[in-house]
């Protein structure tokens, strides 16, 4: 079981869509990072293993695949957008009827998170930005930082380099968590994806611009005090495509507007802080839930 | 145990001095290090924990402590502290003089600093360390040009003068005439002024150069290592006084070797922010107590 969890599905407007559901509580949904068509390394769900069974002790925690990641279908008439990763999770929120929703998205999870908080505000608690290079201001390195793999495309090598180089400490890096990595990577519509996105040229001709539009039009909203909820930013500081001044930048531009914000960095810890120290984010997660709930 | 309970102070006697502390743990988890008056700013006193000390002792048995000169600690016992060590050495008779196990030290700027030479000296006695507000620790080239509390009202002990001071050090001054806090710093001012050498309410220059000493000894050995228990700098995002990007400019001091540091910065707080936004500070607190 993925996460300690069984699977479920649910059709979100057409797209069969994965996510695991399990606790009582308040709500908590996790959303993970990755964009489509990544030939080298995908984000897997299992990215939350330390954290979800623990939080749905005292939550109800729920994981979703985005659309187009893990085994979520990939976009209808080849819609590879972030805007459409986030209209797929705002309609999954509205079709489980969540409600005082505490959303916690890291990387490129972080950007549907706020576009949600934007359109359907009634049904958002707080929000929870973990090391998003998507999202953060300034410029980002993702594309350095992974350049150069000495690994073939589609490879459990591929897969732990590009883990590694995203971790402060590379033996965090489990073998199971690359072997789920890597069956992501070897399904069938992962592989349509990544001919779209590549070969097909969608990434340049669509994907990106209209990325670079949505984080233009995010960042503005942000800028001028749109996010009206309780806000962590929570940052590993050894993050080399997310640096930490970004999620500096990030903090203030939100603490501008928003009483309640606060931002977390933790030292030794890169592109997933909840998987290096899974403990003081599961704290410090507890306490953060308790006191936006009240 | 109640809010009301752990605000009645009692004393100890540590080594020559007589030491006030609020909480009744004689085992506590948590100790609380106020700031002190070395600036001639506010008559620092342990009430200034009088919003989390209850909450904390709720969940974990918690005391504040006044540090040697700090507060009415050692009042009686005159010439007040002109040495750092001196009051280290005090804190850790204290701390020695508990059961014998380490503590989640959490000292307000000048606590703070005495809680950091505790943990490099004897980190057995530490399990955790949070510096608050560390505007004593920071980086801050020549000095930090902040006009936050120029053209200060006089006399600076009166009530008006020290809550003109809180005022001005705090984002969110509500909290201000809550409580005990003013009231005492306003008491503890008047018994100085009775009492001691007025000489006590003047920036104490000894005791501040050798604050001054011990951060450059901290820049300098920081460099190389680090005390090894998990630490906490918990600072308002909104701090003229110990203003976040100087904040900023000590973590980046402390990452390379201290292996568990984490920064907690909370919006719309300023100097004190366990008083600007007590439930905040509780958060960051309970979570690093409860991974440390």
């Amino acid at each position: 079981m993925p996460i300690g969890a069984e699977a479920r599905w649910r059709a979100i407007a057409g797209t069969n869509t994965r996510y695991f559901d399990q606790g009582e509580g308040p709500v908590i949904l996790l959303v993970t990072g990755g964009h489509f068509g990544n030939a080298t390394a995908t984000s897997p769900i299992e990215s939350w293993e330390y954290n979800f069974l623990p939080l749905s002790r005292m939550f109800r925690v729920i994981a979703v695949e985005k659309l187009g990641q893990g085994e979520t279908d990939n976009p209808q008439d080849n819609d590879y957008t972030m805007q459409a990763v986030a209209r797929h999770l705002a309609a999954f929120v509205v079709d489980l009827d969540l409600r005082d929703v505490n959303l916690v998205g890291q990387s490129a999870g972080c950007m549907p998170v706020v576009v949600l908080a934007r359109d359907i505000p009634d049904r958002i608690r707080s929000c929870t930005l973990i090391n998003s290079s998507t999202l953060a201001p300034g410029v980002g390195m993702t594309d350095v930082n992974l350049a150069g793999c000495p690994y073939p495309p589609f490879t459990r090598d591929g897969q732990r380099w590009v883990f590694q180089r995203s971790a402060f400490d590379p033996a965090t890096v489990t073998d199971s968590f690359v072997e789920d990595g890597f069956r992501v990577m070897m399904l069938p519509k992962y592989r349509e994806a990544v001919d779209a996105m590549q070969k097909g040229g969608l990434k340049e001709a669509l994907f990106a611009p209209r990325l670079a539009q949505l984080k233009n039009e995010m960042l503005t909203w942000l800028s001028q005090g749109g996010l009206k909820r309780p806000t962590q930013v929570v940052w590993g500081c050894n993050d080399r495509t997310a640096s930490v001044e970004r999620g500096i930048a990030l903090f203030r531009m939100i603490a501008a507007h928003e009483p309640d914000c606060r931002l977390h960095l933790i030292n030794r810890a890169g592109h997933h802080p909840f998987r290096e120290h899974p403990d003081h984010f599961n704290a410090l997660m507890r306490a953060f839930i308790e006191g936006a709930m009240q | 145990m109640t809010g009301i309970d752990v605000l009645v102070p009692r004393w100890q006697t540590v080594g020559d001095h007589e030491t006030r502390i609020f909480g009744s743990s004689d085992n506590p988890d948590v100790v609380l290090l106020n700031a002190g008056p070395m600036r001639g700013w506010v008559c620092g006193n342990g009430y200034v924990w009088e919003h989390i000390l209850g909450p904390l002792a709720e969940d974990r048995p918690t005391i504040a402590i006044e540090p040697l000169g700090h507060g009415r600690t050692g009042l009686s016992s005159q010439p007040l502290p002109a040495e750092l060590s001196e009051q280290c050495a005090h804190m850790i008779s204290f701390l020695e003089s508990l059961p014998a196990r380490p503590r989640h030290l959490v000292g307000h700027d000048e606590g703070g600093m005495i809680a950091l030479q505790i943990a490099w000296e004897r980190p057995d006695l530490v399990a955790s360390l949070t510096l608050i507000s560390p505007l004593c620790l920071l980086p801050t080239g020549d000095a930090i040009p902040s006009l936050a509390l120029a053209g200060r009202l006089h006399p600076p002990m009166s009530l008006a003068g020290q809550r003109w001071i809180i005022a001005h050090q705090c984002c969110l001054p509500d909290h201000v005439g809550s409580g005990r806090f003013l009231a005492e710093a306003v008491s503890l001012a008047t018994d100085l002024l009775t009492d001691c050498d007025s000489a006590v309410l003047t920036p104490n220059r000894a005791l501040a150069a050798s604050y001054t000493r011990a951060k450059a000894a901290n820049f300098a050995r920081l460099r190389d290592e680090a005390p090894r228990m998990p630490l906490l700098i918990l600072t308002g995002a909104e701090d003229r006084i110990a203003p976040f990007d100087n904040v900023l400019a000590l973590w980046s001091q402390v990452l390379p070797c201290w292996r568990k540091a984490r920064l907690h910065a909370i919006n719309r707080a300023g100097y004190y922010p366990f008083r600007e936004n007590p439930l905040a500070s509780l958060m960051a607190l309970k979570a690093h107590f409860g991974q440390s």
